[in-house]
Protein backbone atom coordinates (compact mmCIF):
# COMPACT_ATOMS: atom_id res chain seq x y z
CA UNK A 1 0.00 0.00 0.00
CA UNK A 2 1.38 3.36 -0.99
CA UNK A 3 1.54 5.91 1.81
CA UNK A 4 2.06 9.62 1.41
CA UNK A 5 2.86 10.36 5.05
CA UNK A 6 5.53 8.19 6.62
CA UNK A 7 3.99 8.35 10.10
CA UNK A 8 1.05 6.40 8.62
CA UNK A 9 3.33 3.52 7.65
CA UNK A 10 2.40 0.17 9.16
CA UNK A 11 5.29 -2.10 10.07
CA UNK A 12 4.98 -5.73 11.13
CA UNK A 13 7.61 -7.36 13.34
CA UNK A 14 7.71 -11.16 13.29
CA UNK A 15 10.11 -12.32 15.99
CA UNK A 16 9.88 -15.03 18.64
CA UNK A 17 12.13 -13.36 21.19
CA UNK A 18 10.02 -10.90 23.22
CA UNK A 19 13.04 -8.71 24.11
CA UNK A 20 14.12 -8.37 20.49
CA UNK A 21 10.52 -7.69 19.48
CA UNK A 22 10.20 -4.92 22.05
CA UNK A 23 13.53 -3.42 21.00
CA UNK A 24 12.59 -3.38 17.32
CA UNK A 25 9.19 -1.87 18.11
CA UNK A 26 10.77 0.94 20.14
CA UNK A 27 13.35 1.60 17.42
CA UNK A 28 10.71 1.80 14.67
CA UNK A 29 8.63 4.13 16.83
CA UNK A 30 11.73 6.26 17.44
CA UNK A 31 11.98 6.56 13.64
CA UNK A 32 8.42 7.94 13.55
CA UNK A 33 6.51 4.80 12.49
CA UNK A 34 3.47 4.91 14.75
CA UNK A 35 1.73 1.65 13.84
CA UNK A 36 3.90 -1.33 14.71
CA UNK A 37 2.23 -4.73 14.63
CA UNK A 38 3.77 -7.82 16.21
CA UNK A 39 3.72 -11.58 15.73
CA UNK A 40 5.80 -14.30 17.31
CA UNK A 41 6.16 -16.74 14.39
CA UNK A 42 5.77 -17.02 10.65
CA UNK A 43 2.27 -18.53 10.64
CA UNK A 44 0.67 -15.85 12.82
CA UNK A 45 2.81 -13.30 10.99
CA UNK A 46 1.32 -14.28 7.65
CA UNK A 47 -2.19 -14.13 9.11
CA UNK A 48 -1.40 -10.59 10.28
CA UNK A 49 -0.06 -9.72 6.80
CA UNK A 50 -3.34 -10.89 5.24
CA UNK A 51 -5.51 -8.96 7.70
CA UNK A 52 -3.54 -5.73 8.17
CA UNK A 53 -1.54 -5.48 4.92
CA UNK A 54 1.58 -3.84 6.41
CA UNK A 55 3.86 -1.52 4.38
CA UNK A 56 7.01 -3.14 5.77
CA UNK A 57 7.83 -6.52 7.35
CA UNK A 58 10.75 -7.21 9.66
CA UNK A 59 11.14 -10.90 10.35
CA UNK A 60 13.48 -13.13 12.28
CA UNK A 61 14.93 -16.13 10.45
CA UNK A 62 14.72 -18.94 13.01
CA UNK A 63 11.27 -19.37 14.54
CA UNK A 64 9.06 -22.32 15.43
CA UNK A 65 6.89 -23.70 13.94
CA UNK A 66 7.09 -21.46 10.83
CA UNK A 67 10.37 -19.66 10.16
CA UNK A 68 11.13 -16.41 8.37
CA UNK A 69 12.01 -18.14 5.10
CA UNK A 70 8.61 -19.85 4.90
CA UNK A 71 6.91 -16.56 5.82
CA UNK A 72 8.78 -14.77 3.03
CA UNK A 73 7.71 -17.44 0.52
CA UNK A 74 4.09 -17.11 1.64
CA UNK A 75 4.16 -13.33 1.30
CA UNK A 76 5.79 -13.45 -2.14
CA UNK A 77 3.94 -16.41 -3.60
CA UNK A 78 0.92 -17.14 -1.39
CA UNK A 79 -2.38 -16.90 -3.21
CA UNK A 80 -4.00 -14.72 -0.54
CA UNK A 81 -0.98 -12.46 -0.01
CA UNK A 82 -2.31 -8.88 -0.21
CA UNK A 83 0.98 -7.37 -1.43
CA UNK A 84 3.69 -9.71 -2.76
CA UNK A 85 5.96 -6.68 -3.32
CA UNK A 86 6.06 -5.57 0.31
CA UNK A 87 9.64 -4.91 1.51
CA UNK A 88 10.86 -7.69 3.81
CA UNK A 89 13.84 -7.14 6.09
CA UNK A 90 15.25 -10.33 7.54
CA UNK A 91 16.72 -9.77 10.99
CA UNK A 92 19.18 -12.52 11.70
CA UNK A 93 22.16 -13.53 13.74
CA UNK A 94 22.81 -16.33 11.28
CA UNK A 95 25.95 -15.79 9.36
CA UNK A 96 25.90 -19.25 7.79
CA UNK A 97 26.03 -18.70 4.05
CA UNK A 98 23.48 -21.44 3.25
CA UNK A 99 20.79 -19.94 5.48
CA UNK A 100 21.34 -16.45 4.13
CA UNK A 101 21.20 -17.74 0.55
CA UNK A 102 17.97 -19.64 1.28
CA UNK A 103 16.42 -16.44 2.67
CA UNK A 104 17.59 -14.45 -0.34
CA UNK A 105 16.15 -17.09 -2.68
CA UNK A 106 12.82 -16.90 -0.85
CA UNK A 107 12.61 -13.21 -1.80
CA UNK A 108 13.97 -11.19 1.13
CA UNK A 109 14.56 -7.52 0.28
CA UNK A 110 17.26 -6.66 2.86
CA UNK A 111 19.18 -8.34 5.66
CA UNK A 112 19.71 -6.78 9.07
CA UNK A 113 22.39 -8.54 11.08
CA UNK A 114 22.20 -8.90 14.84
CA UNK A 115 23.35 -7.24 17.00
CA UNK A 116 20.93 -4.55 15.89
CA UNK A 117 22.34 -1.07 15.55
CA UNK A 118 20.40 2.04 14.62
CA UNK A 119 22.87 2.73 11.80
CA UNK A 120 22.17 -0.66 10.23
CA UNK A 121 18.41 -0.35 10.60
CA UNK A 122 18.25 3.16 9.12
CA UNK A 123 20.58 2.22 6.26
CA UNK A 124 18.34 -0.72 5.29
CA UNK A 125 15.23 1.47 5.41
CA UNK A 126 16.98 4.20 3.42
CA UNK A 127 17.96 1.65 0.78
CA UNK A 128 14.34 0.47 0.50
CA UNK A 129 12.93 3.99 0.14
CA UNK A 130 15.70 5.50 -1.98
CA UNK A 131 16.48 2.60 -4.28
CA UNK A 132 13.48 0.27 -4.60
CA UNK A 133 14.54 -2.88 -6.45
CA UNK A 134 13.00 -4.26 -9.57
CA UNK A 135 11.26 -7.59 -9.13
CA UNK A 136 11.99 -10.73 -11.09
CA UNK A 137 9.34 -13.30 -11.87
CA UNK A 138 10.30 -16.60 -13.43
CA UNK A 139 9.50 -20.24 -12.96
CA UNK A 140 11.94 -20.70 -10.09
CA UNK A 141 11.83 -17.33 -8.37
CA UNK A 142 9.69 -14.35 -7.51
CA UNK A 143 11.20 -11.51 -5.54
CA UNK A 144 13.55 -8.54 -5.66
CA UNK A 145 16.38 -8.80 -8.13
CA UNK A 146 19.15 -10.66 -6.34
CA UNK A 147 22.19 -9.41 -8.22
CA UNK A 148 22.78 -5.84 -7.10
CA UNK A 149 25.99 -5.06 -8.94
CA UNK A 150 27.31 -5.87 -12.36
CA UNK A 151 30.21 -8.24 -12.00
CA UNK A 152 32.73 -8.65 -14.80
CA UNK A 153 33.51 -12.15 -13.56
CA UNK A 154 29.87 -13.31 -13.67
CA UNK A 155 29.50 -15.94 -16.38
CA UNK A 156 25.84 -16.79 -15.86
CA UNK A 157 23.18 -17.88 -15.34
CA UNK A 158 21.67 -14.89 -17.20
CA UNK A 159 18.27 -13.87 -15.91
CA UNK A 160 18.19 -10.06 -15.85
CA UNK A 161 16.16 -8.13 -18.39
CA UNK A 162 19.32 -6.41 -19.56
CA UNK A 163 20.90 -9.82 -20.15
CA UNK A 164 18.42 -10.35 -22.96
CA UNK A 165 18.77 -7.02 -24.73
CA UNK A 166 18.74 -8.68 -28.13
CA UNK A 167 15.60 -10.78 -27.71
CA UNK A 168 13.79 -8.50 -25.29
CA UNK A 169 10.10 -8.07 -25.72
CA UNK A 170 8.71 -4.89 -24.18
CA UNK A 171 5.11 -5.12 -23.00
CA UNK B 1 8.91 -6.27 -19.58
CA UNK B 2 9.57 -9.93 -20.39
CA UNK B 3 12.52 -11.84 -21.77
CA UNK B 4 12.82 -15.35 -23.06
CA UNK B 5 15.84 -17.21 -21.79
CA UNK B 6 16.81 -20.84 -22.03
CA UNK B 7 15.17 -21.38 -18.63
CA UNK B 8 11.76 -20.01 -19.63
CA UNK B 9 9.99 -16.67 -19.46
CA UNK B 10 11.43 -14.06 -17.16
CA UNK B 11 9.32 -11.06 -16.26
CA UNK B 12 11.00 -7.97 -14.89
CA UNK B 13 8.78 -5.68 -12.85
CA UNK B 14 10.20 -2.18 -12.48
CA UNK B 15 9.67 -0.25 -9.21
CA UNK B 16 7.15 2.09 -10.88
CA UNK B 17 5.05 -0.94 -11.86
CA UNK B 18 4.28 -2.06 -8.31
CA UNK B 19 2.90 -0.18 -5.27
CA UNK B 20 5.74 1.57 -3.44
CA UNK B 21 6.09 1.51 0.33
CA UNK B 22 5.98 5.29 0.42
CA UNK B 23 5.89 8.02 -2.21
CA UNK B 24 6.71 11.66 -2.95
CA UNK B 25 6.90 14.06 -0.07
CA UNK B 26 6.29 11.30 2.46
CA UNK B 27 9.36 9.43 1.19
CA UNK B 28 11.47 12.60 1.26
CA UNK B 29 10.37 13.37 4.82
CA UNK B 30 11.05 9.80 5.91
CA UNK B 31 14.56 9.91 4.43
CA UNK B 32 15.21 13.20 6.22
CA UNK B 33 14.15 11.63 9.53
CA UNK B 34 16.17 8.46 8.91
CA UNK B 35 19.37 10.41 8.36
CA UNK B 36 18.89 13.10 11.01
CA UNK B 37 21.11 13.48 14.07
CA UNK B 38 18.03 13.80 16.32
CA UNK B 39 16.73 10.42 15.16
CA UNK B 40 20.09 8.79 15.82
CA UNK B 41 20.13 10.30 19.31
CA UNK B 42 16.54 9.24 20.02
CA UNK B 43 17.21 5.68 18.85
CA UNK B 44 20.44 5.49 20.84
CA UNK B 45 18.43 6.47 23.94
CA UNK B 46 15.95 3.67 23.18
CA UNK B 47 18.76 1.12 23.18
CA UNK B 48 20.33 2.66 26.29
CA UNK B 49 17.01 2.54 28.17
CA UNK B 50 16.56 -1.11 27.28
CA UNK B 51 20.14 -2.16 28.00
CA UNK B 52 19.58 -3.28 31.63
CA UNK B 53 16.57 -5.32 30.62
CA UNK B 54 18.51 -6.91 27.74
CA UNK B 55 21.44 -7.71 30.06
CA UNK B 56 19.07 -9.37 32.50
CA UNK B 57 17.57 -11.42 29.67
CA UNK B 58 21.01 -12.50 28.42
CA UNK B 59 22.09 -13.51 31.93
CA UNK B 60 18.94 -15.58 32.29
CA UNK B 61 19.64 -17.31 28.95
CA UNK B 62 23.19 -18.02 30.13
CA UNK B 63 21.88 -19.60 33.35
CA UNK B 64 19.52 -21.77 31.29
CA UNK B 65 22.34 -22.71 28.94
CA UNK B 66 24.50 -23.77 31.90
CA UNK B 67 21.61 -25.93 33.16
CA UNK B 68 21.25 -27.49 29.72
CA UNK B 69 25.01 -28.12 29.60
CA UNK B 70 24.90 -29.82 33.01
CA UNK B 71 22.16 -32.09 31.68
CA UNK B 72 24.07 -32.68 28.39
CA UNK B 73 20.98 -31.34 26.63
CA UNK B 74 22.37 -30.34 23.22
CA UNK B 75 19.18 -28.84 21.81
CA UNK B 76 18.75 -26.83 25.01
CA UNK B 77 22.33 -25.54 24.75
CA UNK B 78 21.78 -24.56 21.12
CA UNK B 79 18.45 -22.84 21.84
CA UNK B 80 19.91 -20.68 24.62
CA UNK B 81 23.14 -19.93 22.73
CA UNK B 82 20.98 -18.82 19.80
CA UNK B 83 19.09 -16.35 22.03
CA UNK B 84 22.39 -15.11 23.48
CA UNK B 85 23.98 -14.48 20.09
CA UNK B 86 20.92 -12.47 19.05
CA UNK B 87 20.72 -10.21 22.09
CA UNK B 88 24.16 -10.04 23.72
CA UNK B 89 25.69 -7.58 21.26
CA UNK B 90 22.87 -5.06 21.69
CA UNK B 91 23.10 -5.56 25.47
CA UNK B 92 26.76 -4.50 25.34
CA UNK B 93 28.15 -8.03 25.75
CA UNK B 94 29.74 -8.32 22.31
CA UNK B 95 32.26 -11.01 23.26
CA UNK B 96 29.60 -13.24 24.81
CA UNK B 97 27.54 -12.84 21.61
CA UNK B 98 30.47 -13.77 19.38
CA UNK B 99 31.33 -16.85 21.44
CA UNK B 100 27.65 -17.92 21.48
CA UNK B 101 27.58 -17.49 17.70
CA UNK B 102 30.67 -19.71 17.45
CA UNK B 103 29.01 -22.35 19.64
CA UNK B 104 25.86 -22.34 17.49
CA UNK B 105 27.95 -22.70 14.33
CA UNK B 106 29.92 -25.57 15.86
CA UNK B 107 26.77 -27.44 16.96
CA UNK B 108 25.11 -26.92 13.56
CA UNK B 109 28.21 -28.00 11.64
CA UNK B 110 28.72 -31.08 13.83
CA UNK B 111 25.08 -32.07 13.28
CA UNK B 112 25.37 -31.47 9.51
CA UNK B 113 28.47 -33.70 9.41
CA UNK B 114 26.67 -36.39 11.39
CA UNK B 115 29.29 -36.13 14.10
CA UNK B 116 28.81 -36.05 17.89
CA UNK B 117 29.70 -32.61 19.26
CA UNK B 118 32.74 -32.70 21.51
CA UNK B 119 31.68 -32.14 25.14
CA UNK B 120 34.98 -30.39 25.94
CA UNK B 121 34.50 -27.89 23.11
CA UNK B 122 30.97 -27.16 24.34
CA UNK B 123 32.15 -26.76 27.94
CA UNK B 124 34.89 -24.34 26.85
CA UNK B 125 32.35 -22.20 25.00
CA UNK B 126 29.79 -22.23 27.84
CA UNK B 127 32.49 -21.24 30.33
CA UNK B 128 33.82 -18.51 28.04
CA UNK B 129 30.32 -17.07 27.48
CA UNK B 130 29.74 -16.93 31.23
CA UNK B 131 33.07 -15.20 31.82
CA UNK B 132 32.68 -12.78 28.91
CA UNK B 133 29.20 -11.75 30.12
CA UNK B 134 30.69 -10.51 33.38
CA UNK B 135 33.53 -8.66 31.68
CA UNK B 136 33.74 -5.15 30.29
CA UNK B 137 36.48 -2.84 28.99
CA UNK B 138 39.87 -4.56 28.87
CA UNK B 139 38.35 -7.82 30.06
CA UNK B 140 35.83 -7.54 27.21
CA UNK B 141 38.70 -7.26 24.73
CA UNK B 142 40.12 -10.42 26.30
CA UNK B 143 36.74 -12.05 25.67
CA UNK B 144 37.01 -11.15 21.99
CA UNK B 145 40.45 -12.78 21.81
CA UNK B 146 38.97 -15.90 23.43
CA UNK B 147 36.22 -15.86 20.79
CA UNK B 148 38.85 -15.87 18.02
CA UNK B 149 40.80 -18.71 19.64
CA UNK B 150 37.67 -20.79 20.16
CA UNK B 151 36.76 -20.25 16.50
CA UNK B 152 40.19 -21.62 15.55
CA UNK B 153 39.65 -24.64 17.81
CA UNK B 154 36.23 -25.27 16.24
CA UNK B 155 37.65 -25.01 12.72
CA UNK B 156 40.38 -27.52 13.64
CA UNK B 157 37.83 -29.92 15.16
CA UNK B 158 35.54 -29.72 12.13
CA UNK B 159 38.48 -30.20 9.75
CA UNK B 160 39.46 -33.30 11.67
CA UNK B 161 35.91 -34.69 11.42
CA UNK B 162 35.87 -33.88 7.70
CA UNK B 163 39.25 -35.55 7.24
CA UNK B 164 38.04 -38.73 8.97
CA UNK B 165 34.92 -38.78 6.78
CA UNK B 166 36.98 -38.35 3.60
CA UNK B 167 39.35 -41.18 4.63
CA UNK B 168 36.54 -43.59 5.46
CA UNK B 169 34.78 -42.74 2.16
Amino acid sequence: MSTANFTNLKALIVEDNPHMRALLRSLLQALGIKTVLESCDGATGFAEVCIRNPDLVLTDLSMEPTDGIALTRQIRQGGCSPNPFVPIIMVTGHTERQRVEAARDAGVTEFLAKPITIQNLTSRLTEIVERPRQFVKCEAYFGPERRRRKSESHTGPWRRGEDFKDDLEIR
Amino acid sequence: MAANSHTGTVKIIAPHEYPPMITGEGAANFLRVLTSYETAQRAARVIELRRDQLCEAVLSYIAQMEDAASASNLSGIFAQAHEIRGLAGTAGMEAAGRIADGLCKYLSAAADLGSVADAAVIALHVDAITRASSSAGEAGKFGNRVAVELATLVARKLNAVNGLKTKSA
